[in-house]
């Protein structure tokens, strides 16, 4: 079931009210039934693949909480190869074994793996990734191993966060699942306004900029350098309005039924270099591979050239999570490569003129890397970026270039996104719009409801998120 | 909760209403392009409505006349006007959300020439993502109603209605049946129509188009019944004709058994039409082979060339004249 369907806007609703009409013994298991539907939703069969991590990494946190030692290290160990077998099967096998058997030929031997024909599972990397954290966790000690089954099975499956994220922590999420959860008026209020301001990015903006995207992006070579720069343009908007949309509606459909999910975006395209990008997009996998694979390698308290390959550890291992596919990697190899040259550059004196430059200058870099994340093959993306950087014309960044494809629609509601980004840290959004009279407050949702059903595209690609 | 639903339902209420009141005003998406497509053929002022698909809409290209079907009939008949409607790939159940549309509008068409495309009726077809039209129909047959038509467009952006019920994925793993066996899956054989014209190709596309054994509860067939009840409910005389095919082609690749499992086939729907107490024409083994054309077009059919179309024409004008229950035109 996707956020932006029918289906989810009838299968919501009717949760919550029997969530707080059921006894809160009962709920886990409301939930949990809930977030089975919602995941058989897409292809039922999928759902014992997610039974059988549950239940591995259920015994195993038992376990490794009940050992010591290499025994500890053991249990752990398992769990971990586990998890990612079962990631490198259904997302990397043919990927790796296409490239193992290039790799053959060009040595003159010919060797065919058998064929694995097989849809990968909605949201593989966001959950296994969630599983891992928490066998990761109770074996650091920070975390008890849950007992309970149905809830540990829930920590994995929670409907809002299950398919795209925000991949949780065991300690954020785990105890909110025992305690009980009271219809909190101005919460769900709170939770709904974010939820329409996510399906509004995502069904407005996101939908409405993947029309031109995948135009130009399917067949790159037919189009000019000016149309590859606006539909890289737009991409770069698609992408974020698409999984941070998504995100808004699991944090916001989370808080309605008393829940709070980790922040997943904080204006990310407001970052005024590199590493802070970073620390504002897809929050909560930079900080999964901060904990867990920057940080065990040493992080920054180590040589030089020791922190050069740890960046670069991480940076490839975030280009791969997200595809098996050389682009991906490059994706991730161009930040590790942006990173590193914002250490090695001096930061000048910082002044608002400064500021405008470095946030342009990063969100330029953070544009172009988006080719190697978008574009169908390798080739196409360095013929785009070859492009783009040289053969674009002055007139590329004229009105006009955002006229013709029908983009301006769309844009309209990027500069009211911006608005919005640029005020938020610098007032309180919320407080003031509950400041307002009534009919502002409710002639801004009756517009936001107009805006959603009649600015969205039919036959719209699901979120982009949902295949990784 | 009670708060919180008590303030919610004016809000949606509100934007209800300015949504119907929104399409009360000449405003429509592009999702409602088929009505006025459809009513400017209506603003013609004909009484009689032709129906057609990519059988008779299609020609060859060393054809000297280009003309189709419909406006080969639109000559014979001139100066009576005639009104057509045609488009690649349309079915039964298309044709029956464009009566519902007559049947919820005034015009002035009193009586409809809907062609029975056997082919149309197979999985083949009838399930080939892209082709079932679900978003053209359903604004054909609820785009006149006030409240209805207002939520059309954001039902089609929640995925509440589908263009297609299933995904090229389960399509491919669809059975294909020759008469009761059931010989393979529709990828093995869809695939055909894109590849060069071989007797393999060729009798693989005859296979899965015509060879599956369809029965009076096939949706087409229902939409029959729905189609003529609707016309009756009006007014309107419909008059059916089953489209010519290349029985020579198949019965050469496949054998008797090909005229054998289609003359089962028309049987059920003509049923159907005499229970209704309608009139139709069996023109299905009328055309000999080279008045088709196979190879035309980005994928392999069997369409017909100006020679059939024109025979077609013929017939057609002539089934329209004489046969019509409104008297001679």
């Amino acid at each position: 079931m996707t956020f932006n369907s029918l289906h989810f806007l009838i299968f919501f609703p009717l949760v919550v009210l029997v969530y707080f009409l059921i006894p809160h013994r009962l709920r886990w298991l409301h939930l949990l039934l809930a977030s089975c539907y919602f995941y058989m939703a897409l292809i039922p069969l999928y759902v014992l693949i997610l039974f059988f991590t549950i239940l591995i990494d259920y015994v195993g946190g038992i376990l490794i909480e009940n050992s010591e030692g290499t025994k500890r290290k053991a249990f752990l160990f398992l769990s971990l190869v586990s998890n990612l077998g079962i990631l490198v099967v259904f997302k990397y096998y043919a990927f790796l074994t296409a490239n193992v058997s290039s790799l053959l030929g060009a040595f003159g031997i010919s060797w065919e793996f058998p064929g694995w024909s097989i849809m990968l599972p909605i949201g593989l990397s966001f959950h296994t990734f969630q599983a891992m954290s928490y066998t990761i966790e109770v074996y650091r000690g920070n975390q008890k191993a849950e007992r309970h089954l149905g809830i540990y099975a829930l920590y994995v499956m929670f409907f809002p966060q299950l398919v795209a994220g925000p991949i949780e922590r065991p300690q954020n999420l785990l105890h909110q699942f025992h305690e009980e959860h009271f219809f909190d008026y101005t919460r769900a209020v709170s939770g709904l306004r974010l939820m329409l301001l996510g399906l509004l990015q995502k069904v407005y903006l996101a939908d409405r900029l993947a029309v031109y995207v995948n135009q130009v992006y399917q067949s790159p070579h037919d189009y000019n350098s000016t149309a590859l720069f606006t539909a890289t343009l737009a991409f770069t908007f698609q992408i974020y309005c698409d999984f941070s949309g998504y995100s808004n509606i699991a944090l916001g459909a989370a808080r309605v039924i008393g829940f709070t999910l980790m922040r997943n975006f904080n204006s990310p395209y407001l970052a005024r270099s590199i590493p802070e990008f970073w620390k504002r997009w897809h929050i909560s996998l930079s900080t999964w591979f901060r904990d867990y694979v920057y940080y065990p390698l040493g992080g920054n308290r180590v040589s030089g050239l020791k922190r050069i390959r740890n960046i670069f550890i991480v940076f490839l291992l975030s280009g791969f999570w997200h595809g098996a596919n050389w682009t991906y990697v490059l994706w991730g190899l161009a930040h590790a490569f942006y990173y590193l040259i914002g250490m090695i550059l001096p930061r000048p004196k910082s002044s608002p003129l400064v500021a405008v430059f470095e946030t342009l200058y990063t969100f330029a870099l953070v544009s172009l890397s988006w080719v190697f994340f978008r574009a169908n093959t390798v080739s196409d993306a360095f013929y785009i970026l070859k492009s783009i950087l040289f053969e674009l014309p002055l007139s590329a960044f004229s009105p006009a270039a955002f006229r013709g494809p029908g983009l301006w629609v769309p844009f309209i509601g990027l500069f009211g996104l911006f608005l919005l980004e640029v005020a938020r840290p610098r007032m309180q959004l919320t407080s003031l719009f509950q400041r307002c009279p009534l009919w502002i407050r409710w002639g801004g949702y009756v517009a936001a409801l107009l805006l959603l059903w009649n600015a969205g595209v039919i036959n719209a690609i699901p979120f982009v998120y949902f295949q990784f | 909760m009670k708060k919180l639903l008590l303030k919610t339902l004016p809000i949606v209420l509100t934007a209800i209403v300015l949504q119907i009141l929104l399409y009360s005003t000449p405003y429509r998406p592009q999702i409602f392009d088929s009505v006025k497509e459809f009513e400017t053929e209506l603003s013609k002022g004909s009484d009689t409505l032709i129906f057609g698909d990519s059988v008779t809409l299609l020609y060859a290209r060393d054809d000297q006349d280009k003309r189709t079907l419909g406006e080969m009939i639109q000559a014979r008949l001139a100066p009576k006007k005639v009104s057509v409607f045609a488009h690649e790939g349309r079915h039964m159940g298309v044709y029956r959300s464009y009566v519902k549309y007559l049947s919820d509008n005034p015009h002035s068409i009193r009586q409809v020439l809907v062609p029975v495309n056997i082919r149309t009726f197979s999985t083949y077809m009838d399930r080939r993502p892209g082709f079932e039209f679900n978003i053209e129909r359903s604004v054909m047959e609820w785009g006149s109603h006030p409240i209805a038509k207002s939520f059309l467009f954001p039902l089609m952006v929640f995925k509440g209605i589908a263009q297609d019920t299933i995904t090229q994925k389960e399509y491919d793993h669809l059975p294909v049946y020759h008469g009761s066996q059931r010989i393979g899956e529709m990828g093995d054989y869809s695939h055909s129509r894109f590849l060069a014209y071989t007797d393999d190709n060729a009798r693989n596309l005859l296979i899965s188009n015509y060879l599956e054994p369809i029965s009076a509860e096939h949706r087409r067939v229902k939409d029959i019944s729905t189609l003529v009840e609707l016309c009756q409910s009006k007014g309107i005389v419909p008059l059916f004709y089953f489209t010519p095919l290349d029985y020579m082609e198949g019965e050469r690749l496949i054998g008797e058994e090909f005229a054998t499992q289609i003359k089962a086939n028309l049987d059920v729907i003509k049923k159907v039409l005499v229970g209704h107490g309608v009139k139709s024409l069996d023109l299905s083994f009328t055309l000999p082979t080279d008045h088709f054309m196979w190879k035309d077009h980005t994928y392999l059919n069997e369409h017909l060339n100006q020679k059939g179309r024109l025979a077609l024409s013929e017939t057609l004008a002539g089934y329209l004249t004489q046969d019509s229950s409104l008297g001679s035109m």
